[in-house]
């Protein structure tokens, strides 16, 4: 079988509660979660736009803070590659973002308007952010990418899945660089969801809800020749399942099947894994049956890998968690290429189990030094 | 699985306010009927009547598992997927289900339902929208929907790139078969309509008082509608290795962004559309001469149409003024996530029937849009390859080539 063709993470970029940028939330892991601060139930990790530098970017409609994250979040980690590309680059850059909940919030407040106030006094310049691709166009925007721009939307696996579409559309040569990842906030709606998970939880732990962005910059291999980036590690394969609640009887199984596949299709071996990324966020129950799937997959070796729980830190950002788990994955490669008792085939995994019973499992392979 | 596989259309689906059913809607569209009526919210809008397309509900709730509880656009795309599965002669049981995947293009999904469960919240006080389940979430997941409807377990995606979704979703079953990572792939556009994507569209300026009149110099808008579509796509291998019926071939697709902002205005600035067809080409592997059917975006709106006109004409050269230009929303309406893949049914249907759909109420030329837009009555004639056009609130750009199969 013919080997797909490389897609090189080059870069990332991230804003949680954590800070401004990919290296606040990897340097937040690296101290652990109580230096987050004390949180009280029910905490929430949330991020205050006031604090975004978004100077110099366009003007955003109604301080839509949700594009403020991801705009401010690409203007710090990746805004000087961003800027200086030629139209020809341009052409060839897209961009994928998900998200499970969209621009929620703007939507029910143009709703709200609509039937309160009456249809005479919405603005209408606010309606392109009620859009659910309304962040995506806005980074294609802001940067003039004139490639693909496509939003995601398959619930809370929506950010993985924007990954791997970014990846095939490089490897089938439509693009030469895409910008990938998600975002989500806190809302009514996603709050009451872990609010129900919270009080029912048997155990003392629970779920808190956070918010924010993850985004990598995944490249083909000419296109990192022609950047002169530095590959920080290569995207693997992500493999995604539907219907897959953690009390079904079948669900462990298929949860095993999946991160086997990605693990095969991501061109790594199960001995390869030196790192997971898991999803677990303090729901006891699912916390658990994602720990038994990797148990069942990994089977020893899970005690000599090293789990990074990002969502004791950054919350359960929805949408944006896979692609955060992402970013630290990629944090950790790039570390680990230059640590000389990991090996050349190292390779990390990212766990995402959902709440709506979706579950996906991302590899990415490191690249030595 | 090789690059160069060929994808092939093997069956079709169509939920739409100009019948259910691939036969239907041909007829429709032949006789050049209308689909828009008037329609009630519960709320004023910028109209004393406002006019639009639905689906009556006998249409498609014979094709809806009774005891699914799904929002209104995803009882749409399950009844579509209903009947294109069976138009392509696929019983779910009978394959790999992991080898059978879903990917759906809408702009609002469920958000009708959503509407409706907030205002119950906001006035009664009662729990959150819906937290028992997964339904709350603004757009629903219709893939998940049709997943769990026929027992598909394959890949299962939904986009949301406006009134460009279908054709995404087209384009992106087209690479996930490509890749290998399924054997058949259901491309769906699905959507209904919104309180606030009527009160967005009106307070624009984009929904016409009366109908939609493409291309015409007194257009004034579109008209929001509703519906669904569903193609079945397969590798020509794979296709052949059951024996299926194959009624025309994904030769191409492109995408890009105007990257221009929500409002852009110049007419002029085609380059993303450009960058978008050039992809589509070469991926067909044809030249703009091969093109001799355009299904225009034609919404309507005075700038689209002005901008689209333009673009072909860049594209085609001087045959843009001998290819015969559709506009099929003229009947439908514009049903927006759902409008590429009926149209695509429509492209498939010109190919299989040899006739070309009229974009009707077109009564004055608009010398800024002086192409041959099929003027009110169909026309018949052999068609080998048609362009599909679908463009998005935003600047999303998806076109899609398709071929006639002649075995």
């Amino acid at each position: 079988m013919e080997s797909a063709p490389s897609v090189f993470v080059t870069g990332a970029a991230a804003a949680t509660c954590c800070g401004l940028g990919a290296q606040a939330l990897w340097d937040q892991l690296a101290r652990g979660p109580d230096s987050a601060g004390p949180r009280a139930a029910p905490a929430v990790r949330r991020f205050a736009p006031s604090t975004l530098p978004t100077a110099g970017q366009p003007p955003l409609p109604d301080a839509d803070r949700l594009t403020a994250y991801i705009l401010a979040a690409l203007d710090h980690d990746l805004g000087a590659f961003l800027t200086g590309l030629s139209d020809q680059e341009r052409e060839c850059i897209g961009v994928t973002l998900g998200s499970a909940y969209g621009h929620l919030s703007k939507y029910l407040a143009y709703f709200e308007a609509g039937t309160d106030r009456g249809y005479q006094l919405v603005n209408p310049r606010h309606f392109p952010t009620t859009l659910p691709n309304w962040s995506t166009v806005s980074v294609s925007d802001a940067y003039s990418l004139w490639g693909s721009s496509t939003p995601v939307a398959t619930g809370l696996s929506a950010g993985l899945e924007a990954i791997a579409y970014a990846a095939a559309a490089i490897r089938s040569g439509e693009e030469q660089a895409m910008i990938a990842g998600g975002y989500d906030e806190i809302n009514l709606c996603n709050a009451s969801v872990l609010a129900t998970i919270t009080t029912t939880s048997p155990a003392a732990t629970y779920p808190v809800a956070g918010e924010g962005v993850g985004i990598l910059l995944l490249q083909s291999a000419d296109a990192v020749a022609a950047s002169g980036r530095r590959p920080l590690a290569a995207y693997g394969a992500t493999v995604t399942r539907r219907g897959l609640w953690w009390d079904a009887p079948d669900a462990r199984a298929r949860a095993a099947q999946a991160v086997r596949d990605a693990v095969s299709e991501g061109g790594v071996l199960l001995t390869d894994i030196v790192a997971v990324f898991p999803s677990t966020n303090g729901d006891a129950r699912r916390d658990d049956f994602e720990a038994q799937v990797l148990r069942e997959v990994l089977c020893d070796r899970l005690r000599t890998i090293d789990i990074v729980p990002i969502k004791a830190v950054t919350g359960e950002c929805f949408g944006a968690a896979g692609p955060l788990q992402c970013v630290a994955a990629v944090h950790y490669l790039a570390c680990a290429a230059h640590t000389p008792e990991v090996s050349d085939t190292a390779a990390a995994l990212v766990c995402s189990s959902g709440y709506d019973g979706t579950f996906a499992a991302t590899v990415f392979r490191g690249c030595p030094a | 699985m090789s690059a160069t596989e060929r994808i092939v259309v093997t069956g079709m689906g169509v939920v739409s306010p100009l019948g259910t059913g691939i036969d239907a809607f041909h007829q429709a569209l032949a006789a050049g009927k209308s689909g828009v009526s008037p329609i009630d919210f519960p709320w004023p809008t910028a109209y004393a009547t406002l006019r639009g397309g639905r689906v009556p509900d006998g249409d498609f709730a014979p094709f809806v598992p009774a005891e699914a509880k799904l929002g209104r656009a995803s009882q749409l795309a399950v009844a579509s997927a209903r009947l294109a599965l069976d138009h392509a002669g696929i019983a779910p049981s009978t394959h790999r289900p992991d080898r059978i995947g879903v990917v759906v293009g809408t702009a609002f999904g469920d958000a009708t339902e959503f509407e409706d469960e907030w205002q119950r919240f906001r006035e009664c006080g009662a729990a959150a929208p819906r937290a028992q389940g997964p339904l709350w979430m603004r757009l629903g997941n219709l893939a998940e929907r049709i997943s769990v409807a026929f027992g598909l377990e394959g890949p299962n995606h939904l986009i949301t790139s406006t009134c460009a979704a279908g054709n995404h979703a087209i384009a992106w079953s087209a690479a996930l078969l490509e890749a290998g990572t399924a054997d058949v792939m259901l491309a769906v556009g699905a959507d209904t309509i919104g309180f606030v994507d009527i009160l967005g569209f009106t307070r624009l300026l984009l929904q016409a008082p009366e109908r939609c009149q493409p291309f015409d110099r007194h257009r004034k808008g579109t008209i929001l509608s509703e519906g669904a579509a569903v193609l079945v796509l397969e590798t020509l291998s794979g296709a052949k290795r059951r024996s299926a019926t194959i009624l025309a071939e994904v030769l191409g697709y492109g995408t890009s962004c105007d990257a221009a902002g929500p409002f852009a205005s110049n007419v002029t600035d085609t380059r993303a559309l450009r960058i978008a067809f050039g992809r589509a080409l070469r991926k067909a592997r044809i030249s703009p001469d091969a093109i001799d059917h355009v299904s225009a975006h034609g919404s309507g709106t005075r700038l689209n149409d002005q901008k689209e006109t333009l673009f072909l004409k860049q594209a085609l050269g001087e045959r843009a003024y001998r290819v015969p230009v559709s506009a099929i929303k003229a009947m439908l309406g514009h049903t927006q996530g759902a409008a590429a893949l009926l149209e695509a049914v429509a492209c498939v249907l010109t190919l299989t029937r040899r006739v070309m759909y009229p974009t009707i109420n077109y009564e004055t030329p608009d010398p800024k849009c002086d192409l041959d837009y099929l003027p009110n009555e169909a026309r018949e004639g052999d068609v080998e390859t048609i362009l599909s056009n679908a463009f998005g609130v935003g600047g999303n750009n998806a076109l899609v080539v398709f071929r006639r199969w002649d075995g």
